[in-house]
């Protein structure tokens, strides 16, 4: 049973190495290519771990490969636009100017449910309300709106921009400790955090959750008294 | 440009690992029907039976060494019937007549150039 233990733990680590070698985009949007090399390495890496009798470079090897493939292909992908499109296709605009290119949708496989689906994922629920819709290299759908069904924006209003104001607030305590790269990034002395939470009569290993933009806004979220942490 | 040269690096390895587990493969295939030959002429010239098993556990000892590399590369159903073939030639050799010792061999040749085969791109 150790050996089944053993070969648990490397494969894991070997995964965790190979998906951290493809990189961040692996763990969020799958490319066709990257989809195929997910399906591969996971159906691989239960062989040895399952059959005690299948040697561990057995699983190792081919996992390896894949990894490797994947990181030349996305690189090749990466250098060339017409490998890309091999690889990955090209984006497919199934509704122009409001009209829904029917022989797209039908070359795309996609149907009407399929469209209307993804719409209303996207937040339309009207499609007389789309001027654009694109089918990614991913299989989603991107939607840009007519003009008179766009929400209203700062620009569209003449509101005044103030830079500091687009940073977002922070976690500068998190389950009673001080997050140290939070109080340069609001422009904030520790001095101000003591005043902050003398004032708030809160000691620091007390507090859940505390955020703060660079205006000095900040937000204080007390650990509940019975020690539970709160939502 | 770092995740390229992992990615070369971890290739040159997979290749290395790759050619040394073909060169054991082919140098096993190879000394194996060797020893082979050589116990088979000896049971066909009628040598005698202490001649013929001292080779049978020659032979016994060197695959039991060669197997172990073996089996950390790859796991074949070959591979476990030429050990238990193999585990027999002592005591088939210490009897009456080799016409069992011989067929033994023959199978043991054949599961032999089969994983050789499987593993060296032949098969």
């Amino acid at each position: 049973m150790f050996t089944v233990f053993f070969k648990t733990i490397i494969l894991y680590a070997l995964i965790i190495f190979g998906l951290r070698l493809m990189g961040k985009r692996q763990l969020g949007e799958l490319q066709p290519s990257e989809f195929v090399i997910t399906i591969l390495i996971s159906n691989i890496a239960t062989l040895p771990i399952e059959d005690i009798d299948i040697p561990l470079l057995t699983g190792i090897l081919p996992i390896l490969t894949l990894v490797c493939c994947e990181v030349l292909i996305s690189s090749l992908s990466l250098r060339s636009k017409r490998a890309r499109k091999i690889l990955s296709g090209s984006p497919k605009i199934i509704i122009r100017d409001g009209v829904i290119d029917q022989k797209e949708l039908k070359s795309l496989r996609f149907s009407i449910d399929d469209l209307m689906e993804q719409l209303r994922q996207s937040n339309t629920f009207d499609i007389a309300d789309v001027a654009f819709a694109i089918v990614e290299t991913n299989g989603k759908l991107s939607v840009y709106p007519k003009f008179e069904a766009r929400p209203v924006t700062a620009q569209m209003l003449s509101l005044p921009a103030d830079g500091a104001e687009t940073a977002p607030p922070v976690v500068m305590v998190s389950d009673g400790r001080l997050i140290e790269e939070a109080l340069p990034y609001c422009n904030l002395r520790p001095e101000w955090l003591e005043k902050t939470l003398r004032e708030q009569q809160v000691e620091l290993p007390d507090i859940f959750l505390m955020t703060c933009n660079r205006q000095a806004n900040y937000h204080i979220i007390k650990k509940d008294k019975k020690g539970r942490k709160a939502g | 440009m770092n995740r390229m040269v992992t990615a070369f690096v971890i290739i040159a390895m997979i290749l290395s690992v790759c050619s040394y587990s073909y060169h054991l493969f082919s140098e096993t295939r190879e000394e194996m029907l060797g020893l082979l030959d050589e116990i088979e002429a000896s049971a066909l010239d009628g040598e005698e039976t202490k001649t013929v098993m001292a080779l049978c556990e020659d032979y016994s000892a060197r695959w039991r060494e060669k197997e172990k590399k073996l089996l950390r590369f790859i796991r074949h159903p070959q591979l476990d019937e030429i050990g238990s073939l193999t585990a027999e030639l002592y005591y088939l050799a210490s009897g009456d007549g080799y016409s069992h010792l011989l067929a033994a061999i023959d199978r043991i040749r054949v599961n032999l150039k089969k994983v050789g085969d499987a593993e060296m791109f032949s098969g």
